[in-house]
C-alpha cells in the first residue's frame, strides 16, 4: 500500500520535474539541428543592401512593419508605408520548374512558412492577402482570390 | 483568583483582522521545569552549559526524524494565508503568533545552521543565529500555541504549526529549558498514574461517592467499576472527570450510558488518564510510555475493547498515535474501532435503539456544540471523514430539544481553540488564555444573542477546564458549559431494558 | 562598426549562456533532486493528515491535486491571495507551455503534437499580462499589507522582483523590441542536443538582444536559486503530510522504522 502510494507521489513529482525543466528533459531524437533554408530572393533591393532593411532587422521586425503597415493602410486609410506585404511576396515566393508555387497552408517549402513553423509562429496575413506573387493568381483561375484582390484593390508598388 | 493584570478583549462588532503589536506577548511566560521534573522524563535538570550546540544538534536529529519538520520549514513561501487564523494572534495581536511569525522563530535559526542560503546571505533570507533571546523566544512563544491545528487547515501546504512547536519543545526541553506545567503533569502520570495525581484509593473513593449519588438521585444501581478483571470494556476517561466540574457530570453520563448498553466495563487505576502530556512536549519516547499504560491495563485486566472519554488531545492520540504507539492491539476485538471514542459508542448505542431518551429532561437548556481542536482536526469518529462532526452532534440532538450550532467559521474544521489546550491551562498564561479565547466567545455571543443558547456542550477536559475559568471575563458564567455526557445523562431514561 | 567586433560578442554570449544554461539546469535538476531524495528518506513517524482527511489512496490524489490545482486551502482562506496567486501560477504554466516551441525541433515530434504547440502560442503570449497582474497583486499585498511586510525578509521581495524582470522583459520582447527566435531557437536545439560545433557559425549562436539577454540571465539565476529558497514549496506540496496522508490509523499500524530500532526491536 505504502509503495503503490509512493510510486503515486513519485509519478506526481516526475510530471513536475519535467514540466519545470523542459529545457534539460527534451528527447534528443536528432543528432543535428535543424534550421530554416528559406528561398532565395529574387532581387535585392539596392547594390548594398539585399532587402528593405538590413537583414538583422528584417528577420527580427518584420511582424511589426506589416502590421504598422496593416493599420495605417486598412484602419486609417494611408498608404505610405515603406513595407508592403505583397512587395515581399513578389520578390521572396519563388515557384518551381514546373512554374507551382509552394503552399503556405503546409511544409516548409514557402518563403514565409520555412521559418514560421520552426518557430511555431502562426501567420495571419494570408487569410486576406495572397501568398503568391500577383502575376500568377491572375493568370491562374482562381475566381475567388481574383474577386478578393479586386475589390480590396492591388497597391501597384514595385521595388 | 488574583486580579488580572490584563484587560480583556473587546467583543468586535464585525470580524477585522487586529493590527499588529510587535512584542506585546513577549513576557507572557509559563513556569519553568525543576531538575527533578526534568530528570524523571529523561532531560537535563536545568539549562545546559552548550545549550546553543545541543540545541542545533537536536533540531538536526528532527529533521533526519520528522518529514513533517523538514517539509514545513523549507516549503512556507511566506504568502500570508495563515496570518490572521490563529485564536492567539486575533486576541493578542502579537506578530509572533501568527502562526507564521511562530514558525519563524525556529525557521530562521533552521535557515542559519542548515541551509546554504542561510548559511552564505542571513540577512537576505531572514536567518539568525541562535541567541538567548532567540532562545527564550522559543520557550515563551512556543508555550503560546495550543497545537490546535487552525492555521494547517488554511496553509496551501498544509504546514502544521503544532508541528513546529512540537519539535521546539521537544529542543528546549533537551537543552534543559523545559515548562513546568507540562512535565510536572508527565511526572505525575508515571509516579501516581494521571495528570491530577489522584492515587488508586482516591479514585476508588470518589467512584463510590458518586455511585451513591447517582443512587440517591434515580434510585438505580449504576456502576463506576474500577480494576475489574474480565469486563468486555477498558474505559479511559481523563483525570478530571472524576472530580473536577462540570466534568464529573461527564462521568456519570457515561456510567449510565454503560448501565443501559448491559456491557460490561471498568476503569484502570492504572491508566487512569486519557491525556497525554507527551505530545504536547513533542516526546516521541515521553508519549510512547504514557501510552503504553493504556495497553498495559488491558492486558492485565483482560478487556476486549478500549474506550476513550470525552478529552480532544487525548482522543488525538488514542486515535490516531495509540496504534502506532502501543500498538498492535491483536488482543482486542476486531470488531469495533480501536480505540472507541464515548460518542461512537453512545452513538452506535442510540442508532440501534437501546438507550431510552427523554429529550425534554434538557428542556430548561439551549445548547451549541464546541468542536474541539485536536478532535476537530486530528482525529475522525465513525466511517466516514468528518463524524468527528457529526456524531457528537446527533447525540446531543437526540438529547435535547434546543441545539444551535455557532456561526460556519467557527465549527467543524474551522473551529477555534478554546485558548487552552496544548500545555497552557496554567495560571501563570491567564492573560494569552483569556485572550486566546476572544474568537469562540465572540461566537459563542452571536449564538445566545440570536437563540438564546444557554449552555456550551463540548467533549475535552481541558475546553471545559478553560471555559469555565474564561467565560466569567466575557461576561458569561462557568455553569454555561457542559459535558456531552452530561446531557446523555440527564436525558437517559435508566432501566428500561430490566423491567 | 565593425563585423568582427560583433562577431566577437555573439561568440562570447553564445557561449556564457550555454555554460551558464548547462550549470543551471545541473544545479536545479541536482538541487531539487536531492530535497526530494531528503524528504522521501525522513520518515513520517506519526499519522497527522489534517482532517477531514480521505480514507483511501484514491482520496488522497483528489486531495492532493485539488490543492495543487486549484489551491483550495488558499481558496478557504483568503479570496485576494488566492486570485493573484491563482492567476500568477495559472499564466505561468501557458507560458511555460509556449515556451516549449524553443525546445522542440519540428523533426523530434510528430505533427499533432507540433499543433498543440502552435496553439498554444497566442495564449501564451497574453498570459504574460496576467502573469505581471498577478505578480504586481502578490507584490502590492507585501509591501501593503503589515501583516505581510512583518513576515518577508528581502528574498522574498527579490523572488517577486526576479519573476517580473522575467515577466517584463518577456512581453517587451513579445511586442515592442524584438529578438531573432529562429536564430534563438538554433541556438537553443544546439545546447539541448549538445552540438557545440554549431556554435562556430552564426546562424546558430546567441542572438545579442539586450532585453533577450536579461530575460534569459534572470531565468538561468531563477533556476539556480531555486533549490534553496521557497521555491522548494513547488515539490514540498506533494511531501505534506498534513495533506497527503490517509486518515486510517485505527485501522493500520503505522510505525516509523526508526521507531521500531528504538523502541521494538529488543522486543521481538
Amino acid at each position: 500500500m505504502k509503495a503503490r502510494y509512493l510510486s503515486i507521489l513519485g509519478k506526481l513529482m516526475l510530471g513536475l520535474l519535467l514540466s519545470l525543466t523542459v529545457n534539460a528533459a527534451e528527447p534528443v531524437t536528432s543528432g543535428s539541428v535543424t534550421i530554416p533554408n528559406p528561398p532565395k530572393a529574387k532581387t535585392n533591393f539596392s547594390a548594398e543592401q539585399p532587402c528593405v532593411e538590413p537583414i538583422d532587422v528584417m528577420r527580427r521586425s518584420h511582424g511589426l512593419f506589416l502590421k504598422h503597415s496593416r493599420n495605417d493602410t486598412m484602419r486609417h486609410g494611408m498608404r505610405t508605408s515603406n513595407y508592403s506585404l505583397v512587395t515581399c511576396i513578389n520578390c521572396h515566393v519563388t515557384s518551381d520548374e514546373h512554374g507551382n508555387y509552394p503552399s503556405v497552408k503546409e511544409g516548409t517549402e514557402h518563403f514565409c512558412r520555412s521559418c514560421h513553423s520552426y518557430a511555431a509562429v502562426t501567420i495571419d496575413c494570408f487569410q486576406c492577402h495572397a501568398s503568391h506573387p500577383e502575376e500568377v493568381i491572375s493568370s491562374k483561375v482562381n475566381e475567388v482570390s481574383s474577386i478578393k484582390l479586386d475589390s480590396l484593390g492591388t497597391p501597384n508598388t514595385s521595388p | 483568583m488574583a486580579k488580572a493584570k490584563f484587560e480583556t478583549p473587546e467583543f468586535r462588532p464585525y470580524p477585522v483582522i487586529p493590527v499588529i503589536k510587535p512584542g506585546v506577548m513577549k513576557d507572557s511566560r509559563s513556569f519553568v521545569s525543576k531538575p527533578g521534573m526534568q530528570e524523571s522524563l529523561g532531560y537535563p535538570g536545568e539549562l545546559v552549559d552548550n545549550w546553543q550546540e545541543v540545541a542545533i544538534n537536536k533540531l538536526g536529529e528532527l529533521l533526519t526524524k520528522y518529514r513533517s519538520l523538514r517539509v514545513y520549514l523549507d516549503t512556507c513561501v511566506k504568502c500570508g494565508s495563515c496570518t490572521d487564523k490563529c485564536h492567539y494572534f486575533i486576541g493578542t495581536n502579537d506578530p509572533k503568533n501568527m502562526p507564521v511569525g511562530r514558525q519563524d522563530l525556529l525557521r530562521q535559526v533552521y535557515r542559519r545552521y542548515f541551509t546554504l542560503a542561510g548559511k552564505l546571505f542571513p540577512k537576505l533570507v531572514g536567518a539568525k543565529d541562535l541567541t538567548r533571546d532567540m532562545l527564550d523566544d522559543w520557550y515563551n512563544y512556543f508555550h503560546q500555541c495550543s497545537q490546535c491545528r487552525r492555521c494547517s487547515v488554511y496553509c496551501p501546504y498544509g504546514i502544521d504549526t503544532a508541528e513546529i512547536s512540537m519539535a521546539a519543545r521537544e529542543i528546549l526541553d533537551a537543552v534543559g529549558y523545559g515548562q513546568k506545567y507540562c512535565n510536572e503533569i508527565i511526572e505525575k502520570v508515571y509516579k501516581i498514574g494521571n495528570n491530577l495525581g489522584l492515587p488508586g484509593p482516591a479514585i476508588r473513593n470518589t467512584l463510590e461517592g458518586l455511585e451513591e449519588d447517582i443512587k440517591d438521585e434515580t434510585g438505580v444501581d449504576v456502576r463506576l467499576p474500577l480494576d475489574e478483571e474480565g469486563a468486555e470494556v477498558l474505559f479511559v476517561p481523563p483525570s478530571a472527570d472524576f472530580f473536577v466540574e462540570p466534568h464529573v457530570d461527564g462521568l456519570i453520563g457515561y456510567g449510565k450510558v454503560f448501565h443501559q448498553s448491559g456491557i460490561s466495563w471498568t476503569m484502570s487505576s492504572h491508566a487512569s488518564e486519557a491525556g497525554n502530556f507527551g505530545m504536547f512536549i513533542g516526546s516521541y519516547e515521553n508519549m510512547r510510555r504514557v501510552s503504553m499504560r493504556i495497553r498495559e491495563a488491558a492486558l492485565d485486566l483482560k478487556v476486549k475493547r478500549i474506550v476513550f472519554g470525552e478529552c480532544g488531545h487525548a482522543w488525538r492520540v488514542a486515535y490516531a498515535f495509540l496504534n502506532t504507539l502501543a500498538g498492535p492491539f491483536d488482543f482486542l476485538d476486531k470488531r469495533y474501532p480501536i480505540p472507541q471514542h464515548i460518542c461512537e459508542f453512545t452513538y452506535d448505542l442510540i442508532q440501534k435503539g437501546a438507550l431510552k431518551l427523554d429529550k425534554s429532561a434538557n428542556d430548561h437548556r439551549r445548547v451549541t456544540y464546541h468542536d474541539s481542536c485536536n478532535v476537530a482536526r486530528a482525529t475522525r469518529m465513525g466511517h466516514k471523514p468528518g463524524g468527528q462532526f457529526v456524531i457528537p452532534r446527533e447525540v446531543i440532538k437526540a438529547c435535547c430539544n434546543h441545539f444551535y450550532d455557532m456561526p460556519s467559521d467557527t465549527i467543524y474544521d474551522e473551529t477555534y481553540c478554546c485558548g487552552g489546550g496544548g500545555g497552557l491551562l496554567t495560571d501563570e498564561l491567564m492573560e494569552v488564555r483569556v485572550k486566546g479565547a476572544l474568537p469562540r466567545m465572540e461566537a459563542l455571543k452571536q449564538v445566545t444573542d440570536d437563540h438564546q443558547v444557554t449552555h456550551m456542550a463540548t467533549i475535552c477536559a481541558i475546553c471545559k477546564s478553560q471555559f469555565t475559568k474564561v467565560v466569567p471575563y466575557y461576561g458569561f458564567d462557568m455553569d454555561q458549559i457542559i459535558s456531552v455526557h452530561q446531557l446523555v445523562g440527564d436525558a437517559i431514561v435508566l432501566n428500561v431494558n430490566e423491567v | 562598426m565593425g563585423g568582427g567586433n560583433k562577431e566577437a560578442l555573439m561568440g562570447f554570449w553564445t557561449t556564457f549562456y550555454a555554460l551558464s544554461f548547462y550549470v543551471a539546469t545541473l544545479i536545479l535538476i541536482l538541487g531539487v533532486g536531492y530535497k526530494i531524495y531528503q524528504y522521501t528518506k525522513t520518515p513520517a513517524p506519526l499519522k497527522i493528515p489534517t482532517t477531514p482527511a480521505p480514507l483511501t489512496t484514491g482520496g488522497v490524489v483528489i486531495r492532493m491535486l485539488l490543492e495543487v490545482i486549484l489551491f483550495k486551502s488558499l481558496f478557504r482562506s483568503n479570496k485576494w491571495i488566492w486570485l493573484f496567486a491563482m492567476i500568477f501560477h495559472g499564466a505561468l504554466w501557458v507560458i511555460l507551455l509556449r515556451h516549449l516551441r524553443y525546445f522542440i525541433d519540428p523533426q523530434w515530434v510528430i505533427y499533432p503534437i507540433w499543433e498543440l504547440v502552435e496553439l498554444i502560442q497566442p495564449f501564451g503570449k497574453y498570459a504574460s499580462f496576467a502573469m505581471l497582474f498577478g505578480l504586481l497583486g502578490l507584490l502590492a499585498r507585501r509591501l501593503f499589507v503589515e501583516r505581510m511586510r512583518y513576515i518577508s525578509s528581502a528574498s522574498d521581495y527579490l523572488m517577486l522582483v526576479l519573476l517580473l524582470v522575467i515577466g517584463v522583459s518577456g512581453v517587451l520582447m513579445s511586442f515592442v523590441t524584438r529578438t531573432d527566435i529562429v536564430q534563438f531557437k538554433a541556438f537553443m536545439l544546439s545546447v539541448i542536443s549538445f552540438q557545440w560545433q554549431n556554435f562556430e557559425l552564426s546562424a546558430y549562436q546567441m542572438p545579442p538582444d539586450s532585453m533577450l539577454l536579461v530575460h534569459l540571465a534572470a531565468v538561468i539565476l531563477l533556476m539556480i536559486v531555486f533549490p534553496f529558497s521557497k521555491l522548494l514549496h513547488a515539490p514540498g506540496v506533494f511531501f505534506s503530510p498534513g495533506r497527503n496522508q490517509v486518515d486510517n490509523a485505527r485501522e493500520k499500524r503505522h510505525v516509523a522504522p526508526w521507531a521500531i530500532k528504538q523502541f521494538e526491536a529488543p522486543q521481538t
